[in-house]
């Protein structure tokens, strides 16, 4: 198996100018996939039988949800690739990724607590779900001050990146929390190994929403990791190259 | 569906406004944020290789004067080599 890839993927020359030529498709389809998540998930799809319309918050709680939870395990595998072999491209990811998950969190709670409150009749709980995922936003903002606390760039790299690999534990938790224990918070709904128990229109919403806000959470990170291969790099001629032409 | 009943969304409007609109200002402010960081990053680099080959070309300069000195110099030297050689002839 050629390993090149690899090294090509860890090269911030490649990936600067990779994700240049990726950034304007990438916006024009994630406008597009949120443009028509919208308006199926607004207009277009049925109020819940029980719920009412306020089963709508879904299309963003799902998704910012998920994304809270792929972006970590994504920061978490590139920290520890930072780490193992010490690339610096890596650490980048890690640490661009880091404020978005966060938003992301904080978005899922924020979203969640706005449907609990019509469903459950209450704001907040300490529910498992809940308080997994709370834990999940303290990991990501306890990643980025640790990260900003050392002066040394690359001491910070690599304790942000223990941390974060530590917290990944965290993961499974809020996946399964439905399942081990008694909580308010309902199962799942799509991600089970069953036929989804979802009105189709409702589960189009859905899903196009989910690839809409990973796709904006992921032009947002290549812009950061942009900025941060500049501050970076910048004694690099061929960055030097890159800005000026 | 009418358009008040749209935003009414049932007696839920305001949990429902509530999320996208919260969610809009901060996806729209995280674009924001984001993209003027990449912005003033690039125009600072800008500045630093402005800086660095302005330096570089005044360095080259007082280089290129030094050797033209130097050569200067060097062919005083001669001159007043082949003179002394030709005064001992003399």
């Amino acid at each position: 198996m050629s390993w090149q890839w690899f090294h090509r993927l860890s090269s911030p020359k490649w990936f600067y100018q990779i994700s240049g030529r990726m950034l304007p498709w990438l916006w024009t389809i994630t406008l597009a996939l949120l443009a028509f998540g919208l308006y199926q998930g607004l207009y277009n799809s049925p109020a819940d039988y029980q719920q009412g319309n306020s089963v709508r918050i879904m299309y963003l709680h799902v998704p910012t949800a998920m994304a809270s939870m792929f972006f970590y395990v994504y920061m978490a595998i590139a920290a520890a690739v930072g780490y193992i072999w010490r690339i610096k491209v890596a650490h980048m990811v890690a640490v661009s990724i880091a404020p978005v998950g966060a938003m992301m969190t904080f978005l899922a709670l924020f979203t969640g607590s706005f449907w609990g409150r019509p469903t459950w009749n209450t704001w907040w709980i300490w529910d498992a779900r809940i308080t997994s995922e709370l834990i999940l936003l303290f990991l990501y903002l306890g990643f980025m001050s640790l990260h900003q606390a050392f002066d040394d760039r690359e001491v910070g790299d690599r304790a942000a990146g223990v941390l974060a690999m530590v917290g990944l534990v965290n993961i499974p938790i809020i996946h399964y929390s439905v399942y081990w224990w008694n909580t308010l918070h309902q199962g799942a709904t799509i991600s089970k190994f069953e036929k989804p128990t979802i009105d189709p229109s409702m589960l189009t919403a859905l899903l196009t929403m989910i690839v809409a806000i990973i796709l904006f959470a992921l032009c947002i990170i290549l812009i950061r990791i942009r900025t941060e291969i500049m501050s970076r790099e910048y004694g690099k001629q061929w960055l030097k190259e890159e800005i000026c032409q | 569906m009418s358009f008040s009943e749209f935003i009414a969304m049932g007696y839920h409007g305001f949990y429902v406004w509530t999320s996208y609109g919260v969610s809009a200002v901060l996806f729209i402010a995280l674009y924001l944020g984001v993209k003027s960081q990449n912005k003033s990053m690039k125009q600072q680099l800008k500045r630093r290789y402005s800086r660095e080959e302005l330096s570089q070309a005044k360095e080259a300069q007082a280089q290129a004067k030094e050797a033209q000195a130097k050569q200067q110099a060097e062919r005083d030297d001669t001159v007043h080599a082949d003179s002394m050689a030709q005064g001992e002839n003399l």
